[in-house]
């Protein structure tokens, strides 16, 4: 397979630590697609999303036997490859919008940080495309919100920042952290729905972690369950959640409300739509 | 002290200030008791360090040594002495001004701005000028300038102190306020005053010291270390010596008090996992 | 925006009338016979009763001070009892070398500290970030007298790549005064020569002041910035791909420079008081040693002139410093 996200064997241990954080963990995406990772928190999922672009913590041990990432192939640990990943191939969205943006800079001034890293190199045309991104996004009058602190948006509206950020220069694969657990209960099948567009309209594959089933079935045709830095599960959403395999994935399931029989996935209408 | 039992938790800078701190503290015994840091002999003036005179003698023959060992009280136990008045009187103005009824709180905090509107070793300089030179003048301006820091430190936490809900329970339920000052505030305003105090110490000594060089805090013959440094600064030249060993314990003893502060500080923080929730 | 600024400049205001009142309980209220301080000692008793009936120091406390804040705001800071001479005039003569040494110090400090605070928090836990942290904590607990002795034993005398004290070589003719700067009167009058031996007389005082405040810095940049290098808008600045530089000057950086702007207004306002040591030890002529001169002499108007001088430079640096921290910071300007 080529394009597309895969993982062979990523094992992530602090020293000292009594278990690793991630435990051989493989896992392999197309382009286009969204893929769920699910566990509770400390199951590694995070960890493992900001070792493959080298942002755990400098203690950790990071062991990686390949990563394809795109069309493009890197084998072992090298961390400095990994790196060169950021940005360019593979994007990072995360939790909290309030937090991943910086408080003492305009929103413009951020998204052309960015822009700027990937050639625009005229202030004038980065900003029309800065405009042209929040717009892309939904996002009301986007020169007025550009010029904007991050302190002055609504958390949705933050979120949507953050994720027309991460598919400037069109990477191959975004992950994307816990990307709705700050956000309102009513908008975070909208922020989902622009992320999958995104994510159609640009072929990236979706790394999508979650603690929220409930959430994954929305969006993820194949999901994996991580426990304890394992992946103890994996497989369609529809088979998992009708017929979990391991005690773990049934007690996320019972302790997910309002999950009962799993009915048509909500979004494929809703992307659509947009 | 909770936090002396898991003293092997503790960094390595901590250590070492408690090894610098304690060293000096016994210094300071000895300089009371043992030796003696008056004797004059002319005929061995201004001698560089030997076996008989460890850190070599002044300008009227007087044993160095001897002299930092008297000196260390001086300077040590008066910057504890200053640090002890500010704090406790700090915390007890700024504890009665945040319960005290408006104007009072009002008057208080003023004359706190007054204060602050002039620098604060600049204000201890001024007030040593206009209390005369000496070593008590000078701890005196010492704790008028560093009062407003505790003065603020300790209204600002009773007044968030007060807004808690146990608080608020108490006095509604009829205690007085010398009771809830008492029995609720000053135990939650405590920590934090004492990590001020403590990370205090270190400034107190260089502000009595540099005080005392310029002549305004001890006079001589009291062997003060910042007087020491600045009669030894006359000889400097001939005789490093003289000016080079009170100025070196003034430098340990000031490190390992900043290191004792640091301790203290990393302790009580909040924000140290161990100490989660520990303070409301 | 404008209303901040208006406001920061009535408190600037308040605050010197704060300190005039400072100065004017220490020199009117604690001491016992004002007019017999002024006269001296052996001047006789209807002189004294002159003078004091000439500067009111016969009236009700609140009508001295009031005549006090009179020759405040006409700039009159009174007579210095050992020269006889107006101290206000006496204090502008000094002033510019104090503020030449106090803004070299200051560059050291600001450049020093977010300089080696940032290489500290980037290698941190490594051998970089440990001497750094072991030299600021040195650089905190060491008396300015003892630095100025260290650097005078061994860059002056041992080494000799500097020169001992004063402003400028003796036997150098200084250049045409236009500011009292000498860096900068050497600069406008073409005087390079004499520019050489300013910068290079300047050197060692300047790092003398420097070293007390620096450590301090050095350990407020370090601890601020390694909490904001831990927020989740650098990591995220990161993830984007950008480099080293720009994610701190750009993102972990700001947040970190809030602090220390306000922390450096106080470190300035110390300043003054450190350069009565510096320049004593340094023969440095400004107001630190004509400070000196005054607390030997008591003399009451120049100390509480000297006093009154480093409240008005300490006022300023502090709305500098708050307008600074509204510019970097869109909440502080908001809170307010």
């Amino acid at each position: 397979m080529t394009g597309g996200l895969q993982i062979e064997g990523l094992t992530v241990r602090i020293p000292g630590g009594a278990r690793p954080l991630v435990d051989n963990l493989s896992l392999a995406i197309s382009p286009g697609e969204m893929f769920g990772l699910v566990g509770e928190s400390g199951s590694g999922k995070s960890m493992t999303a900001r070792s493959l672009l080298d942002l755990a913590p400098p203690e950790a041990e990071i062991d990686l036997r390949r990563l394809i990432v795109g069309d493009l192939e890197i084998g072992g640990a090298d961390a400095a490859q990994r790196r060169a990943l950021r940005g360019r191939r593979l994007a990072l969205i995360f939790q909290d919008p309030l937090t991943a943006l910086c408080p003492t800079r305009r929103i413009g001034d951020q998204v052309c940080d960015v822009l700027r890293l990937h050639g625009w190199r005229d202030a004038r045309l980065r900003r029309a495309e800065a405009a042209r991104l929040m717009a892309e996004l939904e996002l009301a009058d986007p020169e007025r919100i550009l010029r904007m602190y991050p302190g002055e948006l609504s958390g949705g509206m933050r979120q949507r920042a953050l994720i027309a950020m991460a598919f400037i220069g069109t990477p191959s694969v975004v992950i994307a952290d816990e990307i709705t657990s700050a956000i309102d209960a009513s908008l975070r099948l909208k922020i989902l729905a622009l992320l999958k567009a995104r994510a159609e309209a640009t072929g990236a594959a979706v790394l999508f972690i979650s603690h929220d089933l409930n959430l994954v079935r929305h969006v993820c045709a194949r999901v994996a369950v991580m426990r304890e830095g394992r992946i103890i599960e994996t497989g369609a959403t529809l088979e998992v959640l009708k017929r979990p395999r391991s005690a773990y994935t049934q007690l996320l399931i019972a302790s997910a409300p309002e999950l009962h029989p799993p009915r048509q996935p909500l979004l494929q209408s809703v992307g659509q739509g947009s | 002290m909770k936090g002396l039992q898991n003293l092997r938790d503790w960094p390595a800078g901590a250590a070492i200030g408690i090894g610098l701190v304690t060293t000096i503290m016994v210094l300071g015994c000895i300089g009371v008791t043992l030796v003696q840091p008056d004797v004059i002999d002319l005929s061995i003036r201004l001698q560089p360090p030997s076996p008989a005179h460890w850190f070599g003698t002044d300008e009227l023959g007087r044993d160095l040594f001897a002299r930092i060992a008297a000196g260390a009280a001086y300077s040590v136990w008066s910057a504890l002495a200053v640090v002890v008045s500010t704090a406790s009187l700090g915390g007890l103005i700024g504890a009665i001004s945040a319960a005290a009824p408006r104007w009072v709180d009002a008057i208080i905090m003023r004359s706190m701005d007054i204060l602050l509107s002039v620098p604060a070793l600049v204000l201890a300089m001024a007030l040593a000028a206009a209390l005369g030179p000496g070593l008590l003048n000078a701890m005196v301006a010492l704790v008028i300038a560093r009062l407003p820091a505790f003065v603020r430190l300790a209204r600002n936490q009773s007044l968030s102190l007060q807004r808690q809900g146990y608080v608020e329970f108490a006095r509604l339920n009829g205690a007085g306020l010398g009771y809830t000052i008492r029995r609720h505030i000053a135990p939650n305003v405590a920590p934090p005053i004492l990590v001020q105090a403590a990370s205090d110490i270190s400034g107190v000594m260089l502000a009595a010291a540099a005080l005392g060089f310029i002549g305004l805090g001890a006079q001589p013959p009291m062997p003060e270390w910042g007087a020491l440094a600045a009669s030894g600064r006359l000889y400097f030249l001939d005789a490093w010596w003289y000016a080079v060993f009170p100025a070196a314990a003034m430098l340990a003893a000031t490190a390992g008090f900043v290191l004792l502060g640091d301790a203290a500080r990393d302790h009580f923080d909040p924000r140290r996992p161990h100490n989660a929730g520990a303070r409301p | 925006m404008l209303r901040f600024i208006a406001r920061r400049f009535a408190g600037l205001v308040l605050t010197l009338l704060g300190a005039s009142l400072v100065t004017f309980f220490i020199s009117h209220v604690i001491p016992t016979d004002v007019a017999r301080l002024i006269a001296g000692d052996g001047a006789s008793e209807e002189i004294v009763a002159g003078l004091r009936t000439k500067l009111g120091l016969d009236q009700p406390i609140w009508v001295q001070y009031g005549l006090y804040l009179q020759d405040l705001a006409q700039g009159d800071l009174g007579v210095s009892i050992r020269s006889g001479q107006p101290v206000a005039e006496e204090l502008l003569r000094a002033a510019p070398a104090t503020l030449e040494l106090a803004l070299a110090a200051f560059v050291l400090i600001v450049a020093g500290g977010l300089g080696l605070g940032a290489l500290a928090a980037l290698s941190r836990g490594r051998l970089l970030d440990k001497t750094v942290r072991a030299f600021s904590i040195l650089s905190i607990s060491t008396p300015t007298f003892w630095s100025a002795l260290v650097l005078i034993a061994v860059v002056s005398v041992v080494l000799q790549w500097a020169p001992l004290g004063g402003r400028i070589d003796p036997e150098l003719a200084p250049p045409a005064t236009r500011t009292g700067f000498l860096v900068l009167d050497s600069i406008l009058d073409g005087r390079w020569d004499a520019l050489a031996s300013a910068l290079h007389h300047l050197l060692l005082p300047a790092l003398t002041l420097a070293l007390a405040a620096l450590g301090g810095a050095i350990r407020l940049v370090r601890a601020t910035l390694l909490e904001s290098l831990s927020q989740d808008y650098v990591m995220r600045a990161r993830a984007s791909g950008l480099s080293t530089w720009r994610v701190l000057s750009g993102y972990a950086m700001p947040s970190a420079l809030v602090p220390f702007v306000t922390v450096q207004a106080i470190v300035l306002g110390d300043l003054f008081a450190g350069a009565v040591v510096t320049e004593m030890i340094f023969g440095w002529p400004g107001l630190g040693s004509y400070t000196l001169g005054a607390v030997a002499g008591l003399d009451f108007p120049a100390i509480m002139g000297f006093t009154l001088l480093a409240s008005a430079g300490y006022a300023c640096a502090n709305l500098v410093a708050d307008l600074l921290v509204a510019r970097i910071d869109p909440r502080a300007a908001a809170a307010s």
